[in-house]
């Protein structure tokens, strides 16, 4: 798995490729726990290049989400596409993320 | 399945399932299975050797014997391990109706391993679990 961020005016967009597996979700978790730790709020993630996700890596998403809510910040997911949409769609995930087909427009769900 | 070729014994360690997915991999698509059907088999895979490495040994390490092979139109992965009894098909169906953060923990891995095989069966013979997942590759 290999996590990109870049930063915008309104999110961090976090870039996620490869795999979220059992071994590598929690990295994916320590790097949020680290962005929230030095103030970041506000994140759109892209999933477009995630080849694979597991129930650990639906866990480590739902876990760093109730983290970023918990400090009042938002969270909105981009570009899930193939193997990760079916797990999503399969998993009722789908349901309590809002999800949007590409990351400019969930950048511009949000204030500037 | 008795093929020494198509079993590997691996230690019940997480850190381990890049092997699994190797291994998985290299003999799914050498029997022709498609891409499509090796991600499902992947995921069943993972959520299966997962749930022995988090619930088999509780008492410490242990390790677990995956095997595959074809048979007719399937392509078969079998879990063998030592530890205590666990019968995935008995566990509960997780509450989809939820949200996710209200359901009991694991039943989603199941889930998954259910959603992905075609046939799965489980036996427990001389202190041993076996799980048996057959996926449809004709």
């Amino acid at each position: 798995m290999t996590i990109e961020t870049i930063k915008q005016t309104s999110a961090l967009v976090v870039a996620v490729s490869g795999r979220m597996d059992a071994v590598t979700a929690p990295e994916y978790e320590k790097k949020i726990n680290e962005l929230l730790d030095s103030g970041e709020v506000s994140y759109v993630v892209d999933f477009g290049q995630l080849e694979y996700i597991s129930s650990a890596g639906l866990r480590a998403l739902l876990s760093t989400t109730r983290r970023i809510r918990d400090k009042q910040g938002c969270i909105l997911l981009a570009n899930i596409v193939g193997n990760v949409k079916e797990v999503f769609e399969m998993s009722g995930f789908g349901s309590i993320f809002t999800v949007h087909a590409t990351v400019d427009q969930a950048l511009k769900m949000l204030p500037g | 399945m008795k093929d020494p070729g198509s079993e590997i014994r691996i230690s019940a360690d997480i850190d381990k399932l890049p092997l699994l997915c190797g291994f998985v991999e290299e003999h799914s698509e050498a029997s022709g299975c498609g891409k499509a059907r090796t991600n499902g088999m992947l995921l069943a895979a993972e959520e299966a050797f997962v749930n022995i490495c988090r619930y088999s040994y509780p008492k410490g390490h242990g390790e677990v014997t995956v095997s595959c092979g074809r048979e007719d139109n399937f392509f078969i992965l079998e879990f063998i391990d030592e530890g205590v009894p666990f019968d995935i098909l008995s566990a509960p169906e997780p509450e989809l109706e939820l949200d996710p953060d209200q359901r009991s923990p694991g039943g989603l891995g199941i889930f998954f391993i259910r959603q992905m095989t075609d046939r799965l069966s489980y036996r427990r013979v001389d202190g041993r679990n076996f799980l048996t997942m057959a996926f449809n590759c004709r």
